[in-house]
């Protein structure tokens, strides 16, 4: 099928790129080490030990120190960073597939269904999403599936945006006409015209969303509405080290880098995607 | 090869154009006459635009050899002419739209969007006529009303945006022709407009030649508008000229292979007239520049083709009969012209 | 050809009074116009033929070819389909009756979903007639050979053919839906004068060959002309002549028509005299849509848009001056 020729197309381009390879290798590294390298650790990411609290770096053979209870920052960072990882791939999966639903339909009828969808999003759009998610986060029982679904429903609205501007444009294109005067159905048109068509540019979207969404994860387990401790999150981490900011500083240094670091690279990958594709929306 | 009134206005030799190891169009020579129109036809990829561009110096990146020379009376007193080619835009600057203008398909790529019609043409006669102020906006005035515009007052001061496509291609020309320019290179001028706006404008250039002697390159896939307006015709075919004949004798009877086929696949209307609907085709394709054979480029797809010579010999372009004293030439490339005879 | 079309007891589509409108805000806080796409454009296109419909920009040809598919809602008029209305079908009725007309674009790389093989655009066709396996292959094969395409395209994808190769299969595409009827919208504009005249030809044979009607769209007189038997002049959104191609162009009745045939560019053309100048403007609202630029136009061309007339056999014109003389572009065979 054509589609394998234009992802490997989009691979090739994606892989030619300095970006797409660092941020290909970067996630891919961070990916393999919190879900694999806690089991490789000797240390667990809630084993406490009194004896070695708030070590620096490197003592002791705790490759990152550890905290105020003594627990491992490595294990507990790994330990967060598959929460975030979950909640930011997971949420981005839900988020994408309600905003492509959505974003479709609004596209593909025009309208009063399309005036109706338009209106919601833009409604929800103009709410300040962290004081969305806080009242959300309050409101709710905190927990992984509550921080997903909170997550998901403050970033379904991006996606739909492209969706429906995407199927606006394909929509009006002759190959999708000439579909439509074959008297085929609208199920097949959506399916099989339509939304391998504008698919590039939602994935764009989605790798993007990933980035907000583990930062948003940050956000509201930092204030402390989202994972709770003794449950290890990145958010939480920081949550919990700004009490020793002045004398252990590495507990917030340490976290934050790494949420900018996956953020940033994220980012980077959406933007390698969207060039890597770009030559393939044209022909 | 000259024309009357003492030699071309242009003078093109061996001119080649390639974009690193893919050469576009190669071995050009033509001449532009004063106050002629020579029409450029081909399709697609035949090098047709390309070969202009490179004249102007408006192709960034491309390898371009050969010679174009300018000639044109001025107070540079240049006998010899201005050779075009491998100037440097400091110098080739004051000539566009000076000298030589050129005009495009799409009437917007040439107008400011956001600049009315007069500050453009203001700017253009201070620039190449020296002209402000009080003497500036009479002449703009008067180079829109000698373009056709009904209001040109009004039309001062409109943004392009408020004028009809065939308003804004008369701007256009108002713009090209403020400079006084000795030639004009027009590439498909009229391919974006209605017919009956087309056939204005058509007119319109010929009004032009007449009243400043101007010459024309008329760059044009559509044979029915280059037999409108053309004095001479080159026919373009794969990055080569393959016939250049006076426009009446080559649509009586146009000598090389593929020009007929050109012909014949073109709908006329004296075609409807006698009842022949079917339209002549050729086989195949233009080859794309890189499978270009050492033989006559128009061999495979030639009704007329022999193994030997025409698919090992590239033919020159020669002339078809001995023109007369002064006649104009008529010259084609094909090795078998007289056999195939007329 | 000259002789009228032989009248056709139930054309196989005909269209009555259809008219498009738009409402058009000119500025943000004027009240919206209504601007006619197509006003009221009746005509017939007998099995087997090909009618022409040339118009400049704006003149509503396309949004005629749009609305006679129904892929565009008319605001008034009917749509009548091999004798039965299908104006007001909703689409799922519409559906099984979808196959008989089909449609070819103008812009061939905009006609083939770039995401699929040809294999898969040729499928849906034959998927949407309940035709599969061998069968479907076959068919498709034929198809193929009929536009003049060998059976390697059929891996390959759109991107990978030229705009003469793209329409072939365009029309692959609509043939095997095994229609009755096809509109083509300026199908060969974009394309080479030489691959011009191959698609035309095609035309032609897949009338001759299954008795194909066609509804040719153009804005290029000569084209339209060499593949149609009648030719509808369309100007700003109304059909203001219709003719059998060779009485078009010898003997228009239109003004308009006139000014479109003396405008056609070939030699000699421009060295005539320029037609009169006719001031740019709007007509009168109520009266003839060309008399602001007609250099005929009486008073009564201002007070009413005349309707369409028949003024010879197979001939109608929209204009009351039926005493002018005008000038054709081909010689008076009569």
């Amino acid at each position: 099928m054509s589609g394998g020729m234009v992802s490997h197309g989009v691979w090739r381009r994606m892989t030619a790129g300095r970006g797409g390879v660092i941020s290909l290798l970067y996630i891919g590294s961070i990916v393999f080490a919190c879900f694999c390298g806690p089991f490789l650790l000797p240390f667990g990411p809630t084993s406490i030990d009194l004896h070695h609290r708030f070590l620096p770096p490197l003592a002791h053979g705790h490759v990152l120190g550890t905290d105020e209870i003594g627990r491992d920052l490595l294990a507990r960072v790994l330990r967060g960073g598959r929460v975030s990882l979950i909640v930011g791939v997971v949420s981005t999966v839900l988020s994408s597939l309600i905003g492509t639903v959505v974003g479709i339909v609004a596209g593909y009828r025009p309208g009063g269904t399309r005036f109706l969808i338009t209106t919601v999003i833009d409604t929800v759009l103009c709410f300040p999403v962290i004081f969305l998610l806080l009242t959300l986060a309050a409101i709710l029982h905190p927990g992984l599936v509550t921080i997903v679904g909170i997550v998901t429903l403050v970033s379904w609205m991006e996606v739909a945006r492209v969706a429906q501007a995407q199927t606006v444009l394909v929509r009006q294109m002759d190959y999708v006409t000439a579909v439509m005067a074959m008297g085929a159905p609208d199920r097949q048109i959506l399916f099989r015209e339509i939304l391998p068509n504008i698919a590039p540019a939602i994935i764009v979207s989605a790798t993007l969303n990933i980035a907000r969404a583990i930062l948003l994860e940050s956000y509201v387990s930092y204030l402390g509405y989202g994972i709770q401790p003794p449950e290890a999150s990145w958010g939480n981490l920081l949550n919990n080290a700004q009490e020793y900011l002045e004398s252990d500083p590495w507990l917030a240094v340490i976290p934050g880098f790494v949420i900018a670091l996956t953020v940033a690279m994220f980012n980077v990958l959406g933007a390698a995607l969207r060039e890597a594709i770009a030559p393939g929306r044209r022909a | 090869m000259t024309a009357p009134g003492g030699g071309p206005v242009l003078r093109v030799r061996k001119l080649g154009v390639s974009f690193g190891q893919t050469s576009l169009v190669d071995g050009l020579n033509f001449d532009v006459g004063r106050g002629e129109i020579v029409a450029l036809v081909g399709e697609s990829g035949s090098g047709k635009s390309v070969s202009s561009l490179a004249i102007l110096g408006l192709l960034p990146g491309a390898d371009i050899s050969g010679s174009a020379v300018l000639h044109a009376p001025g107070p540079a007193g240049d006998r010899d002419g201005i050779e075009l080619l491998g100037r440097p835009e400091r110098l080739l600057r004051p000539l566009r739209g000076k000298r030589v203008s050129m005009i495009f398909q799409d009437p917007m790529s040439s107008l400011n969007p956001i600049r009315t019609i007069g500050a453009q043409l203001r700017e253009i006669l201070a620039l190449h006529a020296g002209l402000d102020g009080r003497a500036a906006e009479r002449r703009a005035v008067d180079l829109l009303a000698q373009v056709g515009i009904v209001d040109p007052q009004g039309c001062m001061r409109l943004i392009p945006q408020r004028l009809s496509g065939g308003m804004r291609q008369r701007v256009v020309i108002a713009l090209a022709i403020a400079g006084g320019p000795d030639l004009l290179i027009a590439d498909e001028p009229t391919t974006a407009l209605d017919v009956t706006i087309q056939a204005q404008v058509l007119r319109l250039l010929l009004d032009l030649r007449a009243d400043m002697g101007m010459a024309m390159v008329f760059i044009t896939h559509n044979l029915a508008v280059a037999s409108a307006i053309a004095d001479r015709v080159v026919v373009l075919y794969a990055g080569q000229i393959v016939e250049d004949a006076p426009a009446a004798a080559f649509f009586a009877a146009p000598r090389m292979p593929y020009s007929r086929g050109l012909l014949a696949a073109a709908p006329g209307l004296d075609r409807i007239a006698s009842g022949a609907r079917r339209l002549g085709t050729l086989p195949g394709q233009v080859p794309p520049p890189d499978e270009r054979g050492a033989g006559c480029r128009f061999a495979p797809r030639c009704a007329w083709m022999m193994p030997d010579p025409c698919a090992r010999r590239m033919p020159a372009l020669e002339h078809v009969a001995p023109a007369g004293p002064g006649g104009p030439p008529h010259l084609a490339r094909c090795a078998r012209l007289e056999e195939i005879g007329e | 050809m000259t002789g009228p079309v032989p009248p056709d007891p139930v054309p196989l589509l005909s269209l009555r009074g259809l008219s498009k409108t738009y409402l058009r805000r000119d500025g943000l806080l004027t009240r919206p116009r209504a601007v006619a796409a197509a006003r009221d454009v009746t005509l017939d296109i007998a099995r087997g033929e090909v009618l022409g419909i040339v118009g400049e920009s704006g003149s509503g040809k396309s949004t005629v070819g749009r609305m006679a598919m129904r892929l565009l809602e008319p605001t008034a008029g009917a749509v009548h389909l091999d004798g039965a209305d299908i104006t007001h079908l909703s689409e799922q009725a519409l559906r099984p009756l979808r196959h008989k007309m089909q449609m070819i674009f103008q812009d061939p790389s905009a006609s083939l979903n770039p995401r699929q093989s040809i294999r898969q655009i040729l499928t849906t066709p034959l998927r949407l007639r309940g035709v599969a396996g061998a069968d479907a292959t076959q068919e498709m094969l034929e198809t193929l050979a009929l536009v003049g395409l060998g059976p390697d395209v059929l891996g390959r994808a759109p991107s990978t053919f030229s705009g003469g190769q793209r329409q072939r299969l365009s029309i692959a595409r609509a043939l095997l839906m095994k229609p009755e009827l096809i509109v083509a919208d300026e199908a060969v504009s974009a394309l080479d004068v030489c691959v011009q005249a191959q698609i035309v030809n095609l035309f032609r044979h897949l009338r001759d060959r299954f008795n194909l009607s066609i509804l040719f769209i153009g804005h290029d007189l000569a084209v339209v002309g060499v593949i149609s038997d009648r030719i509808a002049v369309m100007y700003r959104g109304t059909l203001v002549e219709i003719a059998p191609t060779e009485q078009l162009f010898r003997r228009p009745r239109h003004p308009y028509t006139a000014r479109l045939l003396s405008a056609e560019p070939r030699r000699g053309v421009l060295s005539a005299p320029a037609p009169p100048a006719t001031p740019a403007g709007q007509h009168a609202p109520d009266g003839c849509v060309f008399s602001a630029r007609c250099p005929h136009a009486a008073d009564a061309c201002r007070t009413r848009q005349p309707a369409l007339a028949p003024v010879a056999p197979g001939h109608r014109a929209a204009c009351i001056r039926t005493d002018l003389d005008l000038e054709g572009i081909l010689p008076h065979s009569n």
